[in-house]
């Protein structure tokens, strides 16, 4: 069964996609920091609109708040909305 | 022992009715548009009451949400999977052009009407934009063309995206009788990937 980052939704299919490379940990690769542990929201709110700016060249204010709106679907975050 | 057969069924009911009225919603909406599409025309569509629309999906919102991600996942997830397990480049733009395959009329319509639609289904929308350009970015450097970019990465990926986007709301134009992807997806991969690898002396 594919588990699914308690804090992204993003599928994790493969060892190689859980933080670390580690089973155990139940969020991804892209929600950790890089001493390993869990980001913040604020911390995953910057990297996300980063996300958004360097794949797709918007706007930063509309990566932002875009990137806000997705962060507002993810399990760890649908209270954050503001 | 009879309960839980008729539980199933009754799950079973309501799982297609939910995908009735998601494909009743999906042809009004590929016709009359997102704007010009109403859940009563949903209803009629899919043969059902307007309140049995709203048993399903929550808001018309929800409805359009639903929608759109049943258009816009497929392309994603097709290119994430070639990625694992091809690799190369004209693989992975090809399986982009093959998870499209299925939802062109209703794909040109979010295009067309992107920036009209519910806040949360265009954020939905950038994201899975998002998630396509990582995987061909990631392909263009597993094909050992994203170091010999004259572009910036991102300026590569939309330049994909508009080609596609392009070819889509002008179908009329280029096959009229069918499925533009499939008459021409070729030839826009193949034209892509030489503008990509055009290197200066």
């Amino acid at each position: 069964m594919t588990l699914e980052c308690i804090a992204c939704g993003m599928p994790m299919e493969t060892a190689e996609d859980h933080a670390s490379g580690d089973l155990a940990k139940a969020y991804c690769r892209f929600c950790m920091r890089p001493d390993g542990s869990m980001q913040s929201y604020d911390e995953k709110l910057a990297g996300y609109a980063g996300w958004l700016v360097n794949t797709q060249g918007l706007d930063t204010a509309v990566a932002r708040d875009q990137a806000r709106t997705i962060l507002a679907q993810f399990p760890a975050w649908r209270s954050a909305d503001g | 022992m009879a309960m839980p057969h008729v539980t199933m069924t009754r799950t079973q009911q309501r799982a297609d009715t939910r995908q009735k009225v998601l494909d009743a919603a999906r042809r009004v909406f590929e016709t009359r548009g997102f704007a010009g599409g109403r859940t009563q025309d949903v209803a009629e569509a899919a043969g059902v009451s307007h309140g049995s629309v709203f048993v399903h999906f929550r808001t018309r919102e929800a409805l359009i949400a639903a929608v759109v991600d049943s258009a816009i996942l497929d392309a994603e997830a097709v290119t994430r999977r070639l990625l694992k397990t091809a690799g190369a480049i004209e693989d992975v733009l090809q399986g982009h052009l093959q998870g499209l395959a299925q939802h062109e009329d209703i794909y040109a319509r979010i295009v067309a009407e992107r920036s009209s639609l519910p806040k949360a289904v265009q954020a939905r929308i950038t994201e899975i934009n998002s998630a396509l350009s990582t995987h061909i970015l990631d392909a263009l450097e597993d094909s050992g063309l994203k170091t010999g970019l004259k572009v910036a990465p991102y300026f590569a990926f939309n330049t994909w995206l508009a080609l596609i986007q392009y070819y889509l709301l002008n179908g009329d134009l280029f096959a009229p009788a069918g499925s533009v992807l499939a008459s021409r997806g070729d030839e826009i991969i193949a034209n892509y990937l030489s503008m990509i690898r055009r290197t200066e002396p």
